[in-house]
């Protein structure tokens, strides 16, 4: 009865609620492509730290986990190997570069990853194969590396440093491909990590020889049923100048990303809220239209509950075909927009933003719902009680 | 106060309008009361003033007798119809409908018992926008037995083309003039087969001979279908159709009148 009492209104007054449904529909996109862009931003940050197959992260203490500026001597990675729980560990470079074209394409950034071949923090690859040297010129690249540059394996890419004051160009043979791991925002290329030393930029040309060769970050695997926790304390405790972390620490000290991600779930917030008060106004100022309506039809025997579920009833179906429309705009918009966006739609999130959406109409409609009840039947005749 | 016989037989020839009507003749013989006040009163406090809206009225009502409760505006009529159809409790007194003492009984079985058992036509607003006539009245049945049954939609189909509106079912209420729109109220407020009729000026916003055609209707059906019914009205030529005239002033009852000649000669007074 409620809810045949709703159909009936909405049919009748279509073209008002379908114009409302498109203000839903607008807010149903709005949150999804913020919360798509939140995804894809974090993504470009942390694919890599995220897929990485390790379970502890190393770097030089008082750093504050910045891949960066943590410097780990080679020496202290043999300490590291002879702590009881580890089962193995692989030495990570990082720096970066640009990939450069003959044909006068804009070069492309990339993090150069350099990694110790069949060690935790080597990528492993989908086509070709992974490296197998120490020092060769081959190179493992992401499939964002492959789609922004149209690299495919047993290409020739010419990668360009800064050494000193000078530019150097390194030509490298691709000989695998590995899945999307973007590192801070660029697409990545992994190196063998001697060559990655030879390749990444230096404050002077060729750096100093006399240097101790050093990681930024050292990735840990632990022995099967070891405590990630004791283990982490016994490297600090065995090892000086590290602190060890998990992969998620790791992720949100990556800089601008807790702030980033704040800020992105701040406007998405603010948006539901928006949603709320836009869908409670449009239904209260409806219902004070309705007073007199109201008031006779619980004259004639309506009851509360028949008039609250009705108003539920068309809340619930107008923000229903908002959504839907709003969810089908985003679809689209995702078919159309270019590579360089970083917007990414994962099927949870996406889902956990509608029921969101879903639920700030029938939330948002409760004043509406609360006036409906409020309504005397005395209304019908003139009467106050 | 003159007290209706308890056999009469009112024979009345209804004058033919734009809608089909029988000369019918009913035999009422009972002497059951289906509305029965003790005693009513109802007010209010103004601040410090305690305002008397309805000050002692006791009244009853036979199946098939059509009431018109007149007054001035504030003597109390609206409020003593509020009262009869459980929409609002007594300060003293009861109301009694069909034996049920309706004060007493809490919101929710109030509101059952108003879908139940009372018709109810209102000044204006009476009809829901956006059902179509037959809709409006087959509501009625919904609200009182879940859903629509066969038998119902009949009835409610019946009394819509009894009414004059057999091309207007599928219209809805915007597309109606004031009184077809009063006669679609009429036919939802007997749908349901209640056992009280209320109307709280029915002709308030109708012209002279739109006005006169939905009373006559209204007593027509009342007296057919053995109905007790009330009928609040300013407008006293609307009278020369009920049964009887109960006149209010001042929140009292005034005058009582149940002879024809009695209530022609308070018509052509006033």
């Amino acid at each position: 009865m409620a809810v045949y009492l709703a159909f009936k209104e909405i049919w009748r007054n279509r073209t008002r609620y379908f114009l409302f449904s498109l203000v839903i529909a607008l807010i149903t996109t709005l949150v999804l492509f913020i919360a798509a862009l939140a995804v894809g931003l974090a993504t470009a940050n942390k694919q890599y730290l995220e897929v990485l197959n390790t379970d502890l992260l190393a770097f030089q203490e008082n750093t504050d986990l910045q891949i960066t500026t943590s410097q780990i001597g080679w020496s202290k990675l043999n300490d590291i190997r002879r702590v009881d729980g580890i089962s193995d560990m692989g030495a990570i470079g990082y720096s970066r570069g640009s990939l450069v074209f003959e044909d006068g394409r804009e070069p492309i950034d990339v993090s150069l990853i350099g990694v110790e071949a069949g060690r935790p923090g080597s990528p492993e690859v989908i086509d070709g194969r992974s490296i197998r040297t120490i020092r060769g010129n081959e190179v493992v690249i992401d499939e964002n590396a492959v789609k922004q540059a149209g690299i495919a394996i047993g290409d020739e890419v010419v990668i360009k440093v800064i050494q000193g004051t000078t530019e150097e160009f390194y030509t490298l043979r691709v000989v695998g491909t590995t899945q999307a791991q973007q590192y801070l925002f660029a697409p990545s290329i992994f190196l063998p990590f001697q060559t990655w030393d030879r390749v990444r930029p230096q404050p002077v040309r060729g750096g100093n020889p006399n240097r101790e060769q050093a990681a930024n970050m050292v990735a840990i695997r632990l022995q099967e049923g070891a405590d990630l926790e004791t283990v982490s304390t016994r490297i600090e405790a065995q090892v000086s100048d590290l602190q060890v972390v998990d992969k998620a620490t790791a992720i949100e000290a990556i800089p601008g990303y807790t702030a980033q991600q704040s800020t992105l779930n701040t406007q998405r917030s603010f948006t539901l809220l928006i949603g709320l008060l836009v869908i409670g106004g449009f239904f209260q100022i409806q219902t004070l239209q309705k007073v007199p309506q109201i008031g006779v039809l619980k004259a004639i025997g309506a009851s509360n509950r028949i008039v609250a579920i009705s108003v539920v009833s068309q809340i619930t179906i107008i923000t229903l075909i908002g959504v839907a429309i709003g969810s089908l705009v985003t679809l689209l918009l995702a078919m159309v927009m270019p590579d360089v966006v970083p917007v990414v739609f994962e099927p949870q999130a996406i889902v956990f933003q509608i029921l969101g959406l879903l639920l700030i109409g029938p939330l948002g409609g409760l004043v509406a719902v609360r006036l409906t009840t409020r309504i005397e039947p005395l209304t019908a005749l003139g009467v106050s009680s | 106060m003159t007290a209706l016989s308890n056999s009469s037989v009112i024979s009345k020839p209804f004058p033919l309008g734009d809608f089909a009507l029988r000369d019918v003749s009913v035999e009422k013989v009972s002497t059951r009361n289906v509305i029965e006040t003790y005693n009513v009163s109802k007010h209010y406090k103004v601040g410090e003033t305690l305002v008397r809206a309805v000050d002692g009225v006791s009244m009853r009502v036979q199946p098939g007798e059509f009431i018109g409760l007149v007054g001035p505006s504030g003597s109390g009529k609206t409020t003593m119809l509020a009262m009869l159809a459980a929409l609002l409790s007594p300060s003293e007194g009861e109301v009694f409908i069909d034996g049920t003492a309706i004060s007493q009984l809490p919101e929710s079985e109030r509101v059952q018992f108003r879908r139940d058992n009372i018709g109810f036509t209102f000044q204006s607003n009476n009809l829901v926008p956006y059902l179509t006539v037959l809709e409006n009245v087959e509501l009625m049945l919904q609200l009182k037995q879940g859903s629509l049954r066969p038998a119902g939609r009949d009835r409610a189909r019946g009394l819509l083309v009894r009414l004059g509106l057999e091309s207007q079912l599928h219209n809805l209420p915007h597309q109606l003039s004031g009184g077809q729109r009063q006669r679609v109220a009429i036919a939802r407020s007997l749908v349901h087969s209640p056992s009280v009729v209320l109307a709280d000026e029915p002709t308030a916003s109708l012209d002279t001979e739109r006005a006169y055609q939905v009373v006559e209707i209204f007593a027509n059906l009342i007296h057919e279908e053995n109905k007790a019914g009330i009928m609040v009205t300013h407008d006293l030529r609307m009278c020369q159709y009920v049964d009887r005239v109960i006149q209010m002033v001042d929140g009292q009852v005034d005058t009582e009148l149940s002879e024809r000649e009695e209530i022609m000669e308070f018509i052509s007074c006033a």
